[in-house]
């Protein structure tokens, strides 16, 4: 269905819809589908305040609601995520009750204009919302500073329109709050003198705080990666140039371990020191490692902790020779690991004909190469989630997924709609599903499969308009028989 | 034999919302409503022993509310059983769990229902007494808190399981006629098939008024409610804090109350 098709959809409701398929369409409407629309939508104050605090309500549902200039529902529009800018200036207009406009102050889709006209001066409430609006402008957060609360200046110390200006000041105000200095040496706009004020630090947590910012010196990091605290060490180990690494003692800290054998750039000596280590964790984060050498994938592959193992299956750079090995593993977790592999042929898939256990028939149903009467065994399985398996293979039949239309798990049928290959005729079938989500779901994707139809028609008529004139073929060149075959006639 | 499950359309409150002018109620505008949890949970139950004891065994959801509440009936039947029955007056609006029961015991007789699986609590109000009081007014023994249940129709008896505190759980035989509140987990509650679904909307219910039952004007509503609600209203912050502040400061607070609260 074209959502140019949505009147002849109308008509055909004779006045009754579901009000889950109105809230879909809402978007593509033209101003009198939408009446006719809203009239369902908006009918009891009830459900008004359901579509305005709602986190799938679509924007242009909260612009309708906003334009009602309802009390009651501007609290929720104020909140709600999705409600466009425009709208929350029209809330503004009608409100000056302290929770909405706070919540306009904290909304990030808030004009700038809008942030500067609240009162802010007599409500801190409104002050906290600017300090940690992500749309705040940078000229407001210095003129609200005065009067902030140190929680607000770390908010603005995390605020990612803070410049070095910004944050010497909130350096400066920080007093004792070690929190706050930490915030402000955090943020990637630190000055370079705070940043060497940090390294020179006694406390542990802003020499944390600098090994996290991302415009740290190279030597800052080696000098961090010796730090006498381990946490500061972790911090270090997540972006020191792993050159340094060499020069380390051994670390006796796990959680540094485990950062660098997550690390794609780890020396050779080190993996193998690594591959031996005594936490399981480090050995499954290495067996995780895409670079980890097969040598080395191999010897993980025999570790007596079923999540090394299967970090091996998951590995991208797995060989084939050891995934035939993982297959056969007496752990099914360590086989699912093999089965959800996108990457693997029919040889391998073979290996799990038998395989009862749901987690790697949860694996086999969504792999595109198991073979389509698999596929009708497992989509009768018992167990929801495997069923939804199958639903979620690209490969599937159509034929499968129309008989998994009629599942009785709501959230699988959700997932049928948004199959690339559901049929139209199915989509519009579950127009008409019991379960909200899934009819609401299933209108979405008629819409957003319009919006792309009439994309994709829109640009090939571009190009061919384009190639109509760069040819600069005339109506006059072409026989009069031929005539309407030339996509630039007429 | 036949079962009656009472069930329950529960209020489902708004993040925010606002109290009725009348001081008692929330404003009805901001409440949702959807079938209670645990009565999902003795609905399933019934379904069971009727799948398994095929012919042998009848169960009929019921309901007490207005026209509104045939949703949480027809979500009932979409997942098995042929017939429900809704019992309603605008007179039995501010009943209580006492005088809800007497309509429940009403229809359990009028039905020559042998068991009555009633939830243990519902999610909204939460007093748990319905059921019991319902086993009260029948005389009938009863068991609360039920997490297993083994009956055979045609026997005398059933054998239940419940749980008590510190994990410890109890047997008892109990003989029938008789009144189980189910608790949450006794089941795992199936979906209803899309066809189900649509089925339930042709099976009929019943809709009978406290006068066809021979109840009394005076033991339905306010009047035949042993508890009214005075007032409703939102508390004065209590002993609650806020821990504000930068995850590592929030962090450093929770260690410091847990310190507290140990002695530390």
């Amino acid at each position: 269905m074209q959502f140019t098709a949505l009147g002849d959809w109308l008509s055909s409701q004779e006045g009754s819809f579901n009000i889950h398929v109105a809230a879909a369409f809402h978007e593509v409407a033209d101003d009198e589908q939408r009446q006719v629309l809203e009239a369902s939508l908006f009918a009891t104050p009830r459900a008004r305040l359901r579509w305005a605090g709602e986190i799938y309500t679509p924007p242009s549902i909260l612009e309708a609601l906003a334009r009602r200039d309802e009390a009651r529902l501007n609290l929720r529009l104020a909140r709600h995520p999705r409600t466009p800018g425009s709208s929350l200036l029209r809330i503004l207009r009608v409100s000056d009750d302290p929770g909405i406009l706070a919540a306009l102050a904290a909304h990030p889709n808030s004009p700038a204009q809008l942030l500067r006209d609240l009162p802010w001066g007599q409500q801190p409430p409104i002050r906290s919302g600017l300090a940690g609006n992500p749309a705040c402008p940078l000229d407001l957060l210095y003129t609200i500073l005065p009067e902030t609360t140190m929680v607000d200046r770390k908010r603005m110390a995390a605020h990612p329109a803070a410049d070095g200006a910004l944050l010497q000041k909130l350096w400066e105000v920080a007093g004792d709050d070690v929190y706050l200095r930490g915030e402000v040496i955090a943020n990637s706009a630190c000055p370079p003198g705070l940043l060497a004020a940090a390294l020179a630090s006694d406390v542990p947590l802003i020499r944390r705080k600098l090994a996290e910012n991302a415009n740290v010196s190279t030597q800052a990091l080696i000098t961090l990666l010796r730090d006498p605290v381990p946490e500061v060490r972790a911090a270090a180990a997540r972006q020191v140039p792993s050159e340094a690494f060499e020069d380390v003692d051994c670390e006796d800290f796990n959680t540094v371990r485990r950062i660098k054998a997550r690390r794609h750039d780890l020396p050779a000596d080190l993996i193998a020191q690594l591959a031996t280590d005594s936490d399981s964790w480090v050995r499954r984060w290495l067996a995780r490692n895409p670079a980890v050498p097969a040598e080395i994938l191999a010897a993980l592959a025999k570790d007596p902790e079923r999540e090394v193992r299967r970090g091996v299956a998951r590995n991208p750079a797995c060989p084939t020779d050891l995934l035939f090995q993982l297959a056969r593993d007496p752990e099914p977790w360590v086989r699912a690991g093999v089965s959800f592999r996108t990457d693997i042929d029919e040889d391998l898939i073979a290996l799990f004909e038998h395989d009862e256990e749901i987690d790697v028939l949860s694996g086999v149903g969504r792999n595109a190469v198991t073979p389509p009467e698999w596929l009708e065994r497992i989509a009768e399985h018992a167990n929801a989630d495997v069923r939804r398996s199958v639903i979620l293979n690209p490969r599937t039949p159509r034929y499968l997924l129309r008989r998994l239309a009629e599942d009785p798990y709501p959230f699988n049928r959700v997932c049928l709609v948004k199959h690339p290959a559901a049929p139209i005729d199915l989509i519009l079938e579950l127009l008409a599903d019991a379960e909200p989500q899934v009819c609401f779901t299933a209108a979405t994707m008629l819409v957003s499969g319009g919006r792309k139809a009439a994309r994709k028609q829109e640009a090939a008529s571009s190009s061919e308009w384009k190639a109509c004139r760069r040819s600069q073929v005339t109506n006059s060149e072409i026989s009069g028989e031929n005539a309407h075959e030339n996509p630039c006639a007429g | 034999m036949k079962i009656l499950v009472p069930v329950k359309q529960v209020e489902i409150l708004d993040e925010d919302f606002e109290i009725h002018d009348d001081g008692r109620r929330v404003d009805s505008d901001y409440i949702e409503h959807e079938l209670n949890e645990w009565d999902d949970y003795s609905w399933e139950t019934a379904l069971q022993l009727m799948e398994k004891h095929e012919g042998a065994v009848e169960a009929i959801p019921m309901t007490v509310g207005p026209d509104g509440a045939d949703d949480v009936l027809r979500k009932c039947l979409a997942k098995g059983g042929e017939r429900a029955i809704r019992v309603w007056d605008d007179a039995m609006e501010g009943s209580d769990p006492i005088a809800i029961a007497r309509v429940i015991a009403a229809v359990a007789k009028r039905e020559d229902v042998k068991l009555v699986l009633a939830g243990t609590q519902s999610t909204d109000h939460g007093y748990g007494q319905t059921g019991i009081a319902t086993a009260a007014l029948l005389g009938w023994p009863h068991v609360a808190v039920v997490s297993e249940l083994d009956y055979t129709p045609g026997s005398e008896k059933a054998t239940v399981r419940r749980e008590l505190e510190g994990g410890v759980e109890e047997e008892i035989e109990v003989p029938l006629p008789a009144v189980l509140t189910i608790q949450l987990g006794i089941n795992e509650p199936r979906y209803a098939s899309l066809r189900g679904i649509k089925q339930a909307k042709s099976k009929e219910i019943e809709e009978v008024s406290p006068q066809d039952l021979g109840i009394p004007a005076n033991e339905i509503g306010e009047a035949g409610s042993a508890a009214r609600v005075r007032r409703m209203y939102v508390p004065e912050r209590g002993k609650a804090e806020l821990i504000v502040g930068t995850p590592a400061e929030q962090a450093k607070r929770l260690i410091e109350i847990v310190n507290e609260l140990k002695g530390a």
